[in-house]
């Protein structure tokens, strides 16, 4: 069933290569470059899931994360990371931020779909 | 004079930097303390040393030659950060072509998808061209019918004809059996003159019974029998139709029931080669989704490498400021460990380097393998469709199998109208014959009686005369030609009756074919006409996605060819990145011109210790271990570094599996992944849900 998720990095060749991947497994998908340009998209929008990278400028992952958290309407959708980063206490800030999962990249389309199967709400 | 020139500046240098007391050896006496030769000596001793060490200070003359190289490295950071940039528009592009390949590519597939349901039957065509032979049965079916009955009735025709001859010839057995009757009237008219009146007149009424006889047979048949020269004339052209429509009906049928079991049995053959192909094609779907997926994992190597390049690029900020700070009044302590942490922190880097290009070289073999492995694949397509081509053949050529079933019912059709116009004709050539037989037996029958009756009447006459005379030898023969007579009419009547009852079977059989050929022509024209409909809605579909497919994997192929030519990472960021590690390697060699590697190892840790906080990354891990010697732990997975490099494979190998990330056998487990190991591992080690 097709879903609406919203992937944010600051790398444009990131947000291609999960769009393409979500989109041929036919889900809509937003794009937005950072935390806050995120934020003003799901302002009107409403999305099934939230794929976002960690470091970015502006707002990051996390600090995006915990807003998310924040706003009643959007604080049960799911958030994946999805960074470069591996470091146990980011990943740990990431889980307090109140992250549903952490993806290191690079992902495999199959395992990234399986994921979003995973988390996403029936 | 260089020299000269060194030392002033060494000196210049020392007198601008504050030297803690204490620490360097500069406690010497001040001007203000007691001027003896003593104090002078060991003031002038303090300063030599103080000049000897800052003149000979490694950490100095290490900042000075390292200065011009740090001024380079600054200036090749700021070209890496444009070469950067490059690398990402790059990167960019192969999305583009990525993704419009990805299109075309499921285009293909769902092209040869519906080609292959059309070639292995799976869709229609099977059903179409089975309808097809059965709506062809009926037709077929009454054209063995009509000519089964055309082959009867010609034998019954024939039959036919050799009574019509026969009655014809009854003309000639009766003149000649009535000749005698005219000498005998002679002889009655001689035989007579003696008798009286009234006996004369009675034998003169019976000369002109038989006289009147004559004319009779002469005029039936003579006239009246012609019209049976004309049907006999008219069956002949009836028999010649027949016998042309057995000849071709009996042709007809045979080879379209051999062209149709044939073209039944290379569909079927057709169709049983054709799903192994079904097979093959949606191996081509996994394969080019697993080359797909190759390329969508070498592409995020552009965010990764753009990473570790801004890692790098804060670390050379790093150095620069190090170096900066450590030339204005450091200690030598200061600036030996300013010098120490340059150094580590050039390994680091330089490894790092060597790190971003082996990820920008592989990712670079990774989408081009997987493109080179989609263009072979898509060349199995090709050859694919080169087999479909007999399919095309047999579907949409002229000899296919499709136009032999247009053909078949385009025949049949005329056929069964040519079929129709013979039975027709026969019938309406035989309907009016009946009629004609009917009034002729009556005829035959009626002289029959008459002359019988003129037999009778003779001997009647002759016996009233009495015996002895004549007369009654006359009336004897007169009686025997009556007999001969009536029995030759009797012959012909029974012979017309025969005709007559042919004639009517025939009408009744002609006339129930022609309606059957009506109908059955009437029906075949509307299914024949819906099935020629179906079969060349068949034929165009089967044109049109092979010609899309044909079309496709043109496009395909020249995408995927030039798409080839744009993945070329290197060129720029290469030499960008050859020099960065030129000029490290420099430092790090400039530094050891001056100082004792041991000395260095001294200030690692605390060197390490800074760098390290950046290193977050998964795939800096084993590249900053290495150059370190410093372990970050807890060890973090490294399942993006081990999925993008396959160094031992040759750009032929077949894709690994992409459903979990390739793990290097050497890569340490990640704790926090395995952790959660019952839950995600399904997912891959890269991978963990809180």
């Amino acid at each position: 069933m097709s879903k609406t998720i919203i992937t944010v990095d600051d790398a444009a060749t990131m947000r291609r290569m999960i769009s393409f991947t979500l989109r041929g497994a036919g889900h809509e998908v937003l794009e937005a470059c950072d935390g806050v340009e995120a934020l003003s998209l799901l302002r009107s929008n409403r999305v099934d899931l939230i794929i976002t990278d960690v470091n970015m400028p502006r707002m990051d992952g996390i600090e995006f994360t915990r807003q998310i958290r924040q706003i009643p309407a959007l604080s049960r959708v799911p958030v994946l990371l999805l960074t470069t980063e591996s470091d146990p206490d980011k990943k740990a800030k990431g889980k307090a931020a109140g992250a549903t999962g952490w993806i290191v990249k690079p992902f495999q389309q199959d395992q990234l779909l399986a994921v979003v199967a995973r988390v996403l709400p029936n | 004079m260089p020299q000269r020139r060194r030392q002033q500046r060494i000196l210049v240098v020392a007198e601008t930097n504050q030297l803690p007391s204490g620490t360097d050896g500069l406690n010497v006496p001040r001007c203000s303390e007691p001027s003896s030769a003593r104090s002078l000596h060991a003031a002038l001793h303090g300063l030599t040393s103080k000049l000897v060490r800052i003149c000979f200070d490694p950490s100095n003359r290490t900042l000075k030659r390292i200065a011009p190289l740090i001024h380079r490295l600054e200036r090749q950071r700021q070209d890496l950060q444009h070469c950067a940039a490059s690398v990402e528009s790059q990167f960019l592009t192969v999305g583009s072509i990525l993704e419009e390949l990805s299109r075309l590519s499921d285009q293909l597939v769902s092209q040869g998808e519906t080609l292959l349901l059309i070639a292995t039957g799976k869709a229609e065509a099977k059903a179409i061209l089975l309808s097809t032979v059965q709506i062809m049965e009926p037709p077929l079916a009454f054209i063995d019918t009509a000519n089964h009955t055309f082959t009867e009735w010609l034998t019954r025709f024939e039959e036919f004809d050799s009574k019509i001859d026969a009655i014809l010839r009854t003309e000639h057995l009766l003149q000649r059996t009535l000749a005698p009757l005219r000498m005998i009237q002679t002889l009655f008219k001689v035989e007579t003159t003696t008798l009286e009146p009234e006996v004369q007149r009675m034998f003169l009424a019976l000369i002109a019974d038989i006289e009147r006889l004559h004319g009779q047979v002469t005029e039936n048949f003579g006239s009246r029998f012609k019209p049976l020269q004309q049907t006999k004339e008219a069956l002949a052209h009836i028999t010649k139709g027949l016998r042309q429509s057995i000849r071709l009906n009996g042709a007809f049928a045979s080879e379209k029931r051999a062209s149709i079991h044939a073209s039944i049995n290379t569909l079927e053959r057709d169709l049983d080669a054709n799903s192994k192909l079904d097979i093959r094609l949606n191996q081509t779907t996994g394969s080019i989704a697993k080359d797909v997926n190759e390329v969508v994992v070498g592409m995020q190597y552009q965010d990764i490498t753009d990473q570790r390049i801004q890692h790098v690029d804060e670390a050379l900020q790093s150095i620069r400021d190090r170096s900066v700070a450590a030339g204005h009044r450091a200690s030598p302590q200061e600036k030996q460990a300013a010098l120490s942490f340059i150094h580590h922190a050039a390994s680091i880097q330089a490894a790092q380097l060597q790190g971003v290009t082996k990820n920008l070289d592989n990712a670079e073999s990774q989408i081009t393998n997987a493109i080179q492995n989609i263009l072979k694949t898509l060349e199995n397509v090709d050859a694919g469709c080169l087999d479909l081509r007999e399919f095309e053949q047999h579907t949409t050529s002229s000899e296919g199998m499709v136009q032999v079933l247009l053909n078949t019912i385009q025949e049949t059709r005329d056929l069964l109208t040519v079929t129709t116009k013979h039975i027709e004709d026969a019938h309406h050539a035989i309907e009016p014959l009946g009629g004609l037989t009917s009034n002729l037996t009556g005829t035959v029958r009626k002289l029959s009686f008459e002359i019988q009756l003129i037999g009778l009447n003779a001997q009647v006459q002759a016996a009233l005369i009495g015996s002895g005379t004549g007369l009654e030898v006359l009336s004897a023969h007169i009686s025997d030609i009556s007999r001969e007579t009536s029995r030759i009419s009797d012959q012909a009547a029974q012979e017309l009756d025969a005709v007559a009852e042919l004639l009517r079977e025939g009408v009744t059989a002609f006339g129930a074919l022609g309606e059957s050929s009506r109908n059955e022509r009437s029906v075949f024209d509307s299914a024949g006409k819906t099935q020629e409909d179906r079969l060349h809605g068949f034929r165009d579909k089967a044109l049109q996605t092979l010609s899309a497919v044909s079309e496709l994997l043109s496009q395909v192929k020249t995408k995927a060819s030039n798409s080839l030519q744009s993945i070329q990472f290197g060129e720029g960021v290469m030499v960008c990145l050859g020099n960065l590690e030129r000029t490290l390697h420099d430092i790090q060699e400039t530094i050891l011109q001056y100082y004792p590697k041991e000395q260095l190892e001294a200030h690692r840790d605390q060197a390490t210790s800074e760098i390290k906080r950046n290193y977050t990354m998964a795939a800096e891990h084993d590249v900053f271990e290495a150059a370190s010697r410093v372990s970050l732990l807890p060890k973090s997975p490294h399942p993006n570094t081990a999925t993008l490099i396959h160094p031992t494979l040759p750009a032929s190998s077949p894709p690994q599996p992409s459903q979990t990330p390739v793990q290097s056998p050497t890569s340490p487990i990640n704790p926090i992944a395995t952790s959660t190991a019952a839950t995600n591992s399904a997912l891959g080690d890269n991978v963990e849900l809180f």
